[in-house]
């Protein structure tokens, strides 16, 4: 091939070069850029034309590379809005179980006061039935009273939590 | 305590009895995957930045940096989600708790002796049946709660894969570029070279064989033996200038030697130079081989880690048969690709 004929097909290479760039079309940048490669390959191609045509590739490389990056540009904001939204989804998943746990507590600290009540009700119980004779033992009365009003404490919360838990699962 | 023991019926009532699946690996592996995302971040912009980094369009560094931070967030997003997701269905399924409020159910059935409503039964027994209805109404609440979370959040998930798994494509394209021209670079600079180097190294091998002949031809005593050598031997019988074929023989030694020894300062000068391009080359398309391989195992455990999530929007069937094999395979796949990925070629000389 005449130097003119390797003179031709890279101005024709470069002219499509520039084309691929103003269209911004980065598959089409991507191919003549293979060209100029396949180009500089050829070890035929004269010295002053190899470094014409490496110099142009590496503009279309950068080209390309500019490209592409604003291709990543463009997608951030939907992707940061994304995250946002991923991240409060995230909190949302935390809080369930949250939730959960605190309810597990809450049924623990029940049967507790409960147990309590019980055992109260069982000593007064038998205190009663120890002293059923004497109706006039106050101190007695006094307790009883007590253990009522414990029992209808431990009453409150478990009727609290369950009024609670069938609340939330109608909100849910 | 009847309202107790109807409470916890009532809270039976609302719930369901399959166990929440256990997401701890998906958890694992997609944090792995971010892991190896961003591995395959950092490898392009080190190859990037080594480009670029002593040239006027040294600002290419920045820009690709800024531009991947919200896919850097986003990643780690994804993994902060599936984690909390995996502790959130752990903690249904996490007996510790409960074990611990069967212990004091046990406690409470034993005072209470006229435990009205399970009269006649063991104390124990009360226990394990408050635990079960304790247990179940806490997965039937986690589960339409997470249930109606993962429908907001599916929406969220297909979509980020999407333009993760483009973002990747578009990075990719950087890191073959950028290889694709350290690979020039060393053509260009060496490739000459190398082919000079290959094509002397060609003759001297295929010069082999008649300097045997010629060696032999010297020590041959007998004249059969000497014939026979000589047809092995080029010499050149110019009828205008006769000489002895033992004369000829001498004088095409004597060539041979001389284009053999410049061939071999040739080959010795420009050994190394030769084993660079070679090495060089060798380096860098298996780089570009890796940095594809690695972008198409990345988009497929991308887009496995979305079909999994999709499948857990059925969060009250799917129980104990979910499967995520397919996404722990491709996040593998990635891994392994990582592990053989070797350092680039450092084009220090270029």
């Amino acid at each position: 091939m005449s130097r003119a004929s390797w003179a031709a097909k890279l101005l024709a290479l470069t002219e499509k070069a520039e084309e691929a760039v103003s269209s911004k079309n980065l598959d089409e940048q991507m191919k003549v850029r293979q060209e100029l490669r396949e180009f500089m390959q050829n070890p035929e191609v004269p010295t002053d034309m190899l470094s014409i045509a490496k110099t142009f590739k590496e503009d279309l490389s950068a080209a390309i590379i500019d490209g592409s990056i604003k291709n990543i540009q463009a997608r951030s904001a939907e992707l940061r809005r994304l995250t946002t939204e991923l991240g409060e989804i995230t909190a949302d998943v935390q809080n369930i179980r949250q939730v959960m746990a605190a309810t597990t507590t809450r049924i623990s600290e029940g049967m507790h006061q409960a147990m309590i009540a019980l055992q109260e009700f069982q000593k007064i119980e038998s205190q009663l039935k120890a002293k059923f004779n004497s109706t006039e033992d106050m101190e007695t009365i006094e307790k009883l009273q007590m253990v009522f009003q414990s029992l209808k404490k431990t009453q409150e919360v478990v009727q609290n939590f369950k009024k609670e838990v069938i609340d939330k699962n109608k909100t849910a | 305590m009847n309202r107790l023991i109807a409470g916890l019926i009532c809270l039976y009532l609302l719930s369901s009895c399959a166990a929440l699946p256990d997401l701890s690996e998906y958890a694992r592996q997609t944090k792995e995957l971010s892991a190896a995302v961003n591995k395959s971040y950092t490898q392009t912009e080190t190859d990037v930045t080594q480009r670029y980094i002593r040239t006027n369009r040294r600002y290419i560094i920045d820009t690709l940096r800024n531009a991947w931070q919200p896919t850097q967030q986003a990643l780690a997003a994804m993994a902060a989600y599936t984690d909390a997701l995996a502790k959130c269905t752990a903690s249904n399924n996490d007996p510790k708790a409960l074990t611990q409020l069967g212990t004091q159910l046990t406690r409470l059935a034993t005072t209470a002796r006229s435990f009205a409503p399970v009269q006649g039964r063991a104390a124990s027994e009360i226990a394990t049946l408050a635990t079960f209805l304790i247990k179940q109404a806490q997965l039937a609440a986690t589960r339409r709660k997470l249930g109606l979370l993962l429908d907001d959040s599916d929406v969220v998930i297909q979509r980020m894969a999407v333009l993760i798994q483009e973002n990747l494509t578009d990075l990719q394209r950087v890191h073959r570029i950028v290889l694709e021209d350290n690979l020039d670079d060393l053509f260009i600079k060496y490739a000459k070279t190398a082919r000079q180097y290959e094509e002397r190294l060609k003759i001297n091998e295929s010069l082999m064989p008649e300097m045997l002949a010629i060696a032999e031809y010297k020590q041959a005593k007998l004249q059969a033996r000497k014939a026979n050598l000589l047809q092995e031997i080029n010499i050149d019988r110019n009828p205008a200038q006769p000489a002895s074929e033992e004369e000829l023989v001498k004088r095409r030694e004597a060539d041979i030697l001389q284009i053999y020894n410049a061939n071999q300062e040739f080959l010795k000068n420009n050994e190394s130079i030769y084993k660079e391009y070679i090495q060089g080359s060798a380096t860098i398309n298996a780089q570009l081989v890796q940095s594809d391989m690695l972008h198409r195992n990345t988009v497929a455990a991308l887009q496995a880690w979305a079909q999994t999530h999709a499948s857990l929007k059925k969060i009250d069937t799917v129980g104990k048969s979910f499967s995520f094999a397919e996404f722990v395979t491709a996040v593998q796949n990635i891994q392994q690709i990582h592990q053989a990925y070797e350092r680039p070629f450092n084009p220090s000389r270029r």
